[in-house]
């Protein structure tokens, strides 16, 4: 049997604009509810329609069954004929937007529900933007509760009309809107009957025609190390591999240091492996010079990996406490921790309005985006997002909790 | 790479980074599939030989199946194990009529006994989030302060494989390695792995068990699997309903005969 | 015991007008000839293009032409992609004549008509069509399955046993008629039904695999074949006396049938036309290399362009698009049968055929907002073959001209309508048209998006003489 890809998504929007009806949606129309708790909500609701069943149904979607069949909120499995999904919840208020953030760091595409008789507010921008940072680049966007607008095509028209030109500015690989109403099932997993106008896919459709992350062996190897543990009187690096291949009899260069080793072996706990992938957690012994310790990330010697004293990053900020120029924080990439200071903060931006405040400011508050250069001693090993997402993104920290994340462009 | 294979990757990623972390690691196994499955993966990650203890909390009222098994594996696996009980409660007598109090005095208890005693500042636990709706606001890594409290609202956010790593002081950390896994991927990997499991997740009767704790407070479903392989088949078709992959994969195919037998393909 | 329905529906697929007409001189069914004999004979009725079940029954509970529905045969290419999938009322655009009906207050009922499933939400009961999974999964309201699992009813009959024994398949459709129709009086007067539609599918699937032999006079299955539309007809006559002789009545085919000369495998006519290039591992008819493949085919006689910018990986540019068809059309016209006789008789395009905006040709302009390219255009070309010729595909043939056991095909222009105290006029000689004066039966006035109106049939794909009723 081929295997099924599973793709991740987060769904952003309130409650108040529709998001656990239409959770409730994509569960039932595909039959992926617990086929017990039907039967039980069936029997309960016998004798009525389908709408008021599906009600029943949102209705119990949080409770918790005796017999241990529980239904999962935060993060909801569903099948459609192509592919297994899992839904990230991201709850849809600006205070909640690091919920937002932990969510879309994990997905790979995004779901905006709102509601098509309301205007779009800059919420939506910098939700939209917020997640095209995160490397979220791929958006469906359900303007929903169309049965308020009795299903108008001009009304769809117009705001689908503004949600492009809102979302201009936001760089985007893909781009749906669709009219929907998730009480009803319009269009989120059933063709609505209602809307003969809209010839576009249905939400599950446009959901199957997007493309999965894709792990590319063509990129360059990128070993951060984890740890390095003694195994048998031998000292074993861990890691997992952000990306690219490694093999055995490979040379490696380790970075920062520069050296250069060769891979004597690549171990797992069921073996030693010829090779392996991005993914793959493996502990590798390396010959050479060099001794290995977390931080250092082993590279293909054929395409450098850059060690940056002054690294500029795009970088929102989490805490209510702003980061201002000058101060001290700790910064993480892969598994590098590296001390630095905050040199400069520009093109300081409101998220919401992408409008930017500030062309060179003192401080960064909660929720903005600015390009902040982080300067350090000792330098990070980092490259573009773009090119190797894992070594392009990091993270800042006061203490141990996370107050800000960044791209490095 | 397959669902698994990513989900195992990502889980012993975690684990090491746990490691890496916390200065006085340990691992709650319950003896259920969830954390068996848990130690298995530490074994894997640290090559055998876990660095940390393994901690059983003993309610005593647990089958005696479950503590064969226990000991077994303690042994073959060369783990340091360390069992705890609150004392005070079994000696008074803690009967089982109210299950909150039960469970709060011999399990809850037990475990912030064990935490005082040993200073333990992060704990690996198997919980997944399909188990139990609250559950499912957990993160990676979730701070819990003393009383076990944490607050939903003011979670740290988790940003691409970085987590919050350090506890304060009176708190400790817990680790949920197996978040992202569902019950049928346990199964799965169980089937993969050739791993053993209590046997009362087989059959017996006409019954099992889908989840084991105590005795008493488990009720078994009706059930004919013994094998892995029944209880994945058991499994597609009382939770994920019948459009799941394989039952869809199986109408297509079956469309596609009929539409071919008719001369329409 | 519930009053007759306002309106009954009995759909035989497949019919063609001039076996019914045989049937009933020979006095092999008495009931309908007495109907006939009463209220006039059966009008012929002009069919959908592609010909083929599910689109004719979907242009009938629609009122629309595929290009507002959506479904343009049973197998269809996933959107933005070359796999394969299998269009049913999901994919469906628009609402049906139940949930119309529905809608405006009135009690429907439905049974086995394909194109129904999965079954919409209506004010009644619908059971899905031949290609519903299974009993448990075809019924609304769900509570329905329980009963007809309990009469061990048949969603078909078995399609693999035709192929393996044409002896073994007449009595699995004695068997699946009997399910039905014991469906059917069960049904009919448990409520007081406003409309109330029944379809038969196993006449289509008796004229796939013995039309040759019965119109050859075989001398075991001749007999047999009669046999089965004899029982159509003792069904016909208990329906007539259930419901008395007053009530509105319409019985009708979606298409006709012809006696089969050749399985025709158009894919691989297009591959060796060099419009197809198959992969080397070929499975269906959309292993293709799009690199390579200017033009593809689906069943039946569907032809679509490999457009850039409609298609997955398109590689025709829209301006060369109306060259591609002509020559594709020029390739179709060419092709001659062993015995050196022409295959296909007309290609249409779609704009002749399909209405109104998303089915037209490609369009330079990127849509209005939401539109992803637009991949539920249908085939920009329909191929229509002469009586005996059908059309199917064969990537990986290895021979054009095939025969199988099927031994009759579709036809487009004979298809049967008999109508008792339901006013048509005139014009009604389409399929499409009938929600229209059905409508009218039950006091609903006809959605303005329904296309009702008579429209001319292609050039060049009627028979020279068809009697027009």
């Amino acid at each position: 049997m081929t295997e099924r890809e599973h793709l991740k998504f987060v769904v952003v929007g309130s409650v108040d604009h529709g998001k656990s009806t239409l959770i409730g949606r994509f569960l039932y129309d595909t039959g992926s509810l617990p086929e017990a708790q039907l039967a039980v909500l069936r029997q309960v609701s016998a004798g009525t329609d389908e709408q008021v069943e599906f009600a029943f149904v949102l209705d119990h979607l949080e409770e918790e069954r005796a017999n241990h069949i529980t239904i999962d909120t935060a993060q909801t499995f569903f099948s459609s004929d192509r592919r297994d999904y899992v839904i990230i919840d991201a709850p849809g208020h600006k205070e909640f937007l690091k919920n937002m953030i932990t969510g879309a760091s994990q997905a790979s595409a995004a779901l905006l529900l709102l509601d098509v008789h309301e205007g779009l507010q800059d919420q939506t921008r910098r939700h939209a933007y917020m997640l095209s940072l995160l490397g979220v680049r791929q958006l469906i966007v359900v303007l929903n509760k169309m049965d308020l607008v009795d299903f108008s095509e001009e009304v769809f028209t117009d705001k689908a009309a503004q949600m492009h030109e809102l979302l201009g500015k936001v760089t985007l690989d893909h781009l749906a809107v669709i009219p929907a109403a998730a009480l009803g099932g319009d269009n989120i997993v059933n063709r609505s009957g209602k809307m003969p106008w809209y010839d576009g896919p249905t939400v599950i459709e446009a959901l199957d025609l997007l493309k999965p992350d894709v792990t590319d062996e063509s990129l360059p190897l990128r070993l951060p190390v984890q740890d390095v543990y003694e195994i048998d009187g031998r000292n074993l690096a861990v890691g997992r591999i952000a990306a690219g291949k490694v093999s055995k009899g490979d040379t490696v260069v380790v970075c920062p240091k520069g050296v250069e080793g060769k891979v004597a072996s690549i171990e797992t706990f069921d073996g030693p492996l010829d090779s392996a992938l991005a993914g793959e957690s493996v502990g590798v012994m390396v010959d050479g010079e060099v001794e290995l310790s977390r931080g250092l990330t082993l590279t293909d010697p054929r395409a450098a990996l850059g060690t940056t004293e002054k690294l500029m990053a795009s970088v929102f900020w989490m805490s209510p406490d702003p980061l201002k120029r000058g101060e001290r924080i700790a910064l993480r990439l892969a598994t590098q921790e590296v001390p630095c200071v905050v040199e400069s903060i520009a093109n300081r931006m409101d998220s919401g309005s992408l409008e930017i405040i500030d062309e060179d400011a003192d401080q960064l508050a909660d929720t903005e985006v600015a390009e902040v250069t982080l300067v350090s001693d000792d330098g990070v090993n980092s490259e573009s997002f773009s090119h190797v997402p894992e070594m392009g993104r990091l993270v800042l920290m006061r203490g141990s909790d996370i107050v800000g994340g960044g791209i490095v462009p | 790479m397959d669902k698994i294979s990513e989900l195992e990757n990502q889980s012993i990623y975690l684990i090491r980074e746990a490691n890496y972390h916390f200065r006085n690691l340990a691992m709650l196994w319950s003896i259920g599939k969830d954390s068996t499955t848990l130690l298995w993966l530490c074994r894997k990650a640290f090559f055998g030989k876990i660095p940390f203890p393994v901690l059983h909390i003993d309610t005593s009222y647990k089958f005696k199946e479950i503590y064969a098994f226990r000991d077994e594996y303690a042994a073959k696996w060369g783990l340091e194990l360390l069992v705890a009980r609150n004392e005070e409660a079994l000696r008074a007598g803690m009967s089982h009529e109210s299950k909150l109090e039960c469970c709060n005095a011999l399990k809850t208890n037990a475990l912030k006994q064990a935490i005082a005693k040993y200073g333990f500042d992060g704990l690996l636990l198997g919980i997944r989030r399909d188990e139990h709706g609250v559950r499912a606001k957990e993160r990676y890594f979730s701070p819990r302060d003393e009383q076990f409290k944490w607050n939903y609202e003011d979670q740290p956010p988790e940003l691409w494989d970085q987590y919050k790593s350090r506890a304060d002081e009176d708190t400790h950390i817990r680790i949920h390695p197996l978040l992202h896994w569902t019950e049928k991927d346990i199964w799965q990997y169980v089937k993969r792995e050739n791993m053993p499991f209590v046997d009362l997740y087989r059959a017996q009767d006409g019954k099992r068990y889908r989840s084991i704790g105590c005795e008493c407070c488990c009720a078994p479903i009706d059930s004919t699997a013994w094998t892995v392989d029944e209880i994945i088949e058991e499994l597609e078709m009382t939770s994920a309903g019948e459009r799941e992959g394989r039952a869809q994969d199986k109408e297509d195919a079956n469309t596609m005969q009929k539409l071919r037998a008719l001369g329409y393909m | 015991m519930q009053n007759p329905p306002k309106l009954v529906v009995l759909s035989i697929d497949g019919v063609p007008h001039g076996l019914l007409m045989d049937l009933m001189e020979a006095g092999q069914m008495p009931a309908m000839a007495g109907l006939c004999e009463r209220h006039g004979q059966p009008r012929m009725m002009r069919s959908v293009l592609p010909t083929i079940s599910n689109v004719a029954w979907t242009c009938y509970a629609t009122g629309r032409n595929p290009g507002k529905h959506g479904i343009y045969g049973f197998i269809d290419r996933r959107p933005g992609t070359y796999e394969m999938t299998f269009p049913n009322a999901t994919n469906l655009r628009g609402e049906n004549i139940w949930q119309v009906l529905s809608e405006n207050g009135k009690k429907v009922f439905g049974m086995n008509v394909p194109g129904t499933y999965p079954p919409r939400v209506v004010n009644g009961i619908l059971i899905g069509g031949f290609l519903s999974p299974s009993v448990a999964k075809a019924a609304y309201p769900s509570q329905v399955s329980a009963y007809l699992a309990g009469i061990d009813y048949h969603i078909d009959s078995d399609a693999q046993l035709a192929r393996r024994s044409k002896q073994e398949m007449l009595g699995n459709l004695d068997i699946t008629l009997a399910k039905r129709t014991e469906a059917m009086f069960h049904f009919i007067q448990a409520e007081s039904w406003d409309f109330f539609h029944v379809h038969i599918m196993g006449t289509d699937r008796i004229n796939h695999f013995l039309l040759g032999k019965y119109l050859d006079g075989d001398r075991q299955f001749a007999p047999a074949f009669v046999d089965y539309y004899r029982k159509i007809d003792a069904a016909v006559a208990r329906l007539l006396d259930r419901i008395g002789p007053e009530t509105p009545l319409i019985i009708l085919s979606d298409h006709g049938f012809c006696p089969i000369n050749y399985e025709v495998q158009l894919s691989k006519y297009l591959a060796d036309t060099g419009w197809t290039k198959p992969l080397d591992d070929a499975g269906g008819p959309l292993s293709f290399d799009p690199a390579g493949t200017k033009a593809y085919t689906l069943i039946p006689g569907r032809i679509y362009v490999n457009l850039k910018g409609r298609e997955a990986a398109g590689c025709v540019q829209q301006q060369e698009y109306e060259s591609v068809r002509k020559q594709v059309s020029e390739d179709l016209r060419k092709l001659r049968d062993p015995e050196g006789r022409e295959v296909v008789k007309a290609v249409v395009k779609r704009e002749d055929l399909y209405w109104p905006k998303g089915a037209y040709g490609p369009s330079d302009e990127p849509g209005p907002a939401g539109k992803l390219p637009p991949y539920t255009l249908g085939p920009d070309l329909v191929a229509v073959p002469h009586d005996g010729y059908d059309l199917k595909l064969g990537l990986t043939a290895t021979q054009l001209f095939v025969n199988t056991q099927l031994e009759g095909m579709h036809t487009y222009h004979d298809a049967l309508l008999l109508a008792r105290n339901v006013p048509l006029d005139e014009s009604y000689l389409e399929i499409r048209q009938l929600a229209g004066p059905m409508l009218d039966c039950l006091g609903v006035s006809r959605p303005e998006e329904m296309d009702l109106a008579n429209t001319p049939a292609p050039d060049g794909v009627l028979p020279a003489q068809t009697e027009s009723c």
